[in-house]
């Protein structure tokens, strides 16, 4: 899975980085590597940048990046076993599409 | 006579890492700002002159990186590599030290004398976090200094240990990449030997060969020009590169990547104990409330109100103090120049032109300086980012960045130091495109003009008309960001990987500094180009002698004379196309403009003439031709300004007047067409 696809909260590790050029090694240049763990901290409001936890800082990236960053959830933590894992917020209308606006 | 020893000095680092202060700190005020060659980005330069020697120190621009994707690292590599300084200053963030020590990786790649400033270890101190210095020097191979540059603490040790390490014979420490990198470096080291010139200049053929394997495109153009038999050279380092990177199973660029990743990270675990590691931080907390789902952006909109009303409430006050003090100074100058027998005309220059050209101008000054302290502190206290990481969605959905956003909504304010404002974009593209499109922003300086003919002749839908302006500025901004991002920089995507630094209090002295370069930056920008054009202006108006105020005589009638065809396709006269050329100096000077050449005392004669002149279709296709035609003498100065080259400031203007005349036009015919007018 990519990084995308992390439930809020979630930890997983890096085991590829997709992509290539500026982009790639910008990403590589925060700690983004094969073998990194991370923290999925937030999104931004309405389906904007996500934001992580890596080697100790914050970085925020936009959905095409975090598509570059293949992972796999973190032993212990949510969704490893593929189950469904409950979002919170509001499950039907326009306010859940906000919430969880998948871009 | 005496020989003096100059020390030149590199000053690097992330940014965040305080490297500012630290230069504020090491130079005091003797500061030097010019350009670096070839690119508009800012080379700051100081001085300091200690024990009969002279340091010399470079600041670099803030990079997480020495890769050659963005020009700042180009920048800042190129120096390193081919001016080779006496010693590399490091700013390290010592809260944050495993990220910074992977910057510290490729400078000691580099092979240059370094010296590490650990700055900000108060707060890393206050969070809990022990870092073993002595371990942490041994480990880099580099002098470790703690300093709290906010406050100027550890600056002398800083200075100190610089002078001594330019003294001695450096022994740098090796970064390993692995066995089968390694070997493959061997391998290339062998092969690049035949330039030797180049591989002498910059002392590092190691550096060069991991490049190489890296796939640096940059590194790989200066070899091969400077071998004899480039074809071969090419050849035998992809084949090198081939075998490397079908053993490790990878690419070249990762496989350095994690090399100095993993450097960073071992030293980090040998040196810091961070007791509260992964848990959530001061910072993280603020943002829970900041950049909570339903809570951030409205808090954001907060921000943004108060900034935004200070500075132009609170800034009317001195606005008007300093247009009553030119009203004076121009009273008093024009009785002081004709007692000493000074001619009409001269004293109309310097007073009507001249004076009233820089005054006009001057009176934003307080609203700079406000607007700047406000932006300073966003900045400093790292909420930049998070307007930023908010605002990313609808930002890029319009081809622009999310920092994009906080210069826009000053550009409905005043597009001056809206363009200034653009500097918190990193990347050179993602700032043009901004820039080139705050003009199209319905700035304060033009409300005057619809209002005006809002209320000359739409009585009744005045408020309808307004918000039509406001709605067409904003349509008009994003058609232009799309296309101008289509033209010029197609196929571009710049990558918003952004940090979102911690949370600190802003430092006073920084901010007011900073606040301050802005503020004279557009003093000293008034005290010339804006000179110069009020005065040119005025001598249009008032030749040629004997012509009374840019009536039809004088040379800027004339003038409009000759635009009346270009301006008649809109519905305009030779008067709307004076008052259009006075709009240059600023968008005010429309309706100032407008009301001379009404010949009329009060403003419902000239309510009057207008109608007179306009029908409803014609006034409006005018106010669409002053929103969107050339920015003021000013905004184009900053234009000139911020990009370095007055190529963007005049293909702005043009761009503009072109797209103002055929919207105008064809909203004209179109109207007449339907039957208005």
């Amino acid at each position: 899975m990519t990084l995308d696809e992390l439930e809020i909260g979630e930890k997983a590790r890096i085991v590829a980085i997709t992509g290539e050029g500026a982009i790639r090694s910008r990403i590589m240049d925060f700690g983004l590597v094969p073998g990194t763990r991370l923290w999925m901290i937030r999104r931004a409001p309405g389906g904007g940048p996500f934001e992580i936890r890596v080697r100790g800082t914050l970085v925020s990236l936009r959905p095409e990046e975090a598509r570059m960053i293949e992972v796999v959830p973190h032993r212990g933590g949510r969704g490893h076993h593929g189950g469904h894992c409950e979002k919170k917020g509001p499950k039907h209308g326009f306010l859940r599409k906000w919430f969880h606006d998948e871009d | 006579m005496d020989e003096k020893k100059k020390i030149r000095i590199a000053l690097a680092g992330n940014p965040n890492s305080g490297k500012t202060s630290v230069f504020n700190e090491l130079t005091g005020m003797s500061q030097h700002v010019g350009n670096w060659p070839g690119v508009t980005i800012e080379k700051i330069v100081g001085k300091k002159h200690i024990d009969g020697m002279e340091l010399e120190i470079v600041d670099l621009p803030g990079t997480y990186s020495l890769s050659p994707y963005s020009p700042d690292e180009r920048v800042a590599r190129d120096y390193l590599l081919l001016e080779r300084p006496d010693v590399v200053c490091v700013v390290v963030d010592a809260s944050n030290l495993e990220r910074n020590l992977y910057f510290v990786a490729q400078l000691v790649e580099l092979d240059l004398p370094l010296v590490i400033a650990l700055n900000m270890i108060d707060i890393a101190k206050s969070r809990g976090i022990e870092i073993d210095i002595d371990k942490l020097s041994t480990l880099a191979g580099a002098p470790v200094i703690p300093t709290v540059a906010r406050s100027g603490k550890g600056i002398d040790e800083l200075t100190s240990a610089i002078i001594d390490v330019a003294g001695k014979p450096y022994s740098p420490v090796t970064l390993n990449y692995g066995k089968e990198a390694e070997g493959a470096i061997l391998e290339v080291e062998s092969i690049i030997s035949v330039a030797p010139p180049l591989a002498l200049r910059c002392h590092t053929s190691r550096y060069l060969s991991a490049s190489l394997l890296a796939g640096d495109a940059e590194i790989k153009e200066m070899i091969l020009t400077a071998s004899p038999n480039s074809a071969e050279v090419r050849r035998k380092i992809a084949k090198v590169r081939l075998k490397m990177e079908t053993r490790l199973h990878t690419d070249g660029e990762s496989v350095l990547a994690n090399a100095r990743h993993g450097w960073a990270s071992g030293i980090y675990h040998e040196v810091v104990r961070d007791p509260h590691h992964d848990e959530p931080t001061g910072t993280d907390r603020i943002d829970d409330v900041l950049l909570h789902r339903f809570f951030g952006i409205p808090i954001f909109a907060g921000i943004m109100f108060v900034i935004f009303w200070s500075t132009f409430n609170i800034g009317a006050y001195p606005m008007g103090w300093i247009e009553s003090f030119f009203e004076w100074l121009g009273g008093w100058l024009s009785a002081a120049m004709l007692s000493v027998g000074a001619s009409e005309t001269l004293v109309s220059m310097v007073v009507d032109g001249a004076l009233a050209g820089v005054g006009g101008v001057l009176i934003f000054v307080p609203n700079i300086i406000i607007l700047f302290f406000f932006v300073s502190i966003l900045e400093d206290s790292g909420y930049m980012a998070r307007a930023a990481f908010l605002m990313d969605k609808i930002m890029h959905r319009m081809g622009l960045h999310g920092k994009s956003f906080i210069p826009i909504i000053i550009g409905f304010g005043c597009t001056v130091p809206a363009v200034m404002s653009t500097r918190t974009l990193e990347n050179r593209e993602d700032r043009l495109l901004t820039i080139l499109i705050l003009p199209f922003v319905l700035c304060s300086a033009r409300v005057p003009v619809f209002v005006l003919f809002s209320s000359a002749l739409f009585e009744s839908n005045q408020g309808l008309i307004m918000f039509s302006m406001y709605a067409l500025s904003i349509a008009i901004s994003i058609l232009a960001a799309k296309v101008l991002k289509m033209l010029l920089f197609k196929g571009l995507s710049t990558p918003f990987v952004m940090e979102l630094p911690p949370y600190h209090k802003p430092a006073f002295k920084g901010v007011l500094l900073h606040t301050w370069e802005r503020a004279w930056a557009f003093i000293r920008k008034a005290g010339t180009v804006i000179l110069v054009g009020s005065i040119i202006i005025w001598a249009l108006g008032s030749l040629p002698p004997g012509a009374e105020y840019a009536s039809a005589d004088s040379l800027a009638g004339k003038i409009g004379r000759i635009f009346q065809p270009l301006v008649k396709t809109f519905g305009s006269d030779w008067k709307g196309a004076v008052s259009l050329l006075f709009g240059f100096v600023a968008k005010e000077i429309v309706v100032a403009t407008l009301a001379v050449l009404a010949k009329s005392g009060g403003e419902s004669n000239l309510v009057e003439g207008l109608r007179q002149i306009y029908t409803p279709l014609s006034a409006y296709t005018f106010m669409i031709f002053t929103l969107i035609y050339t920015p003021c003498i000013a905004t184009i100065a900053a234009i000139k300004k911020e990009t370095g080259t007055w190529k963007w400031a005049i293909f702005s203007a043009l761009f503009s007047t072109a797209l103002a005349w055929a919207l105008a036009t064809s909203v004209y015919w179109a109207g007449k067409a339907l039957g208005f007018g």
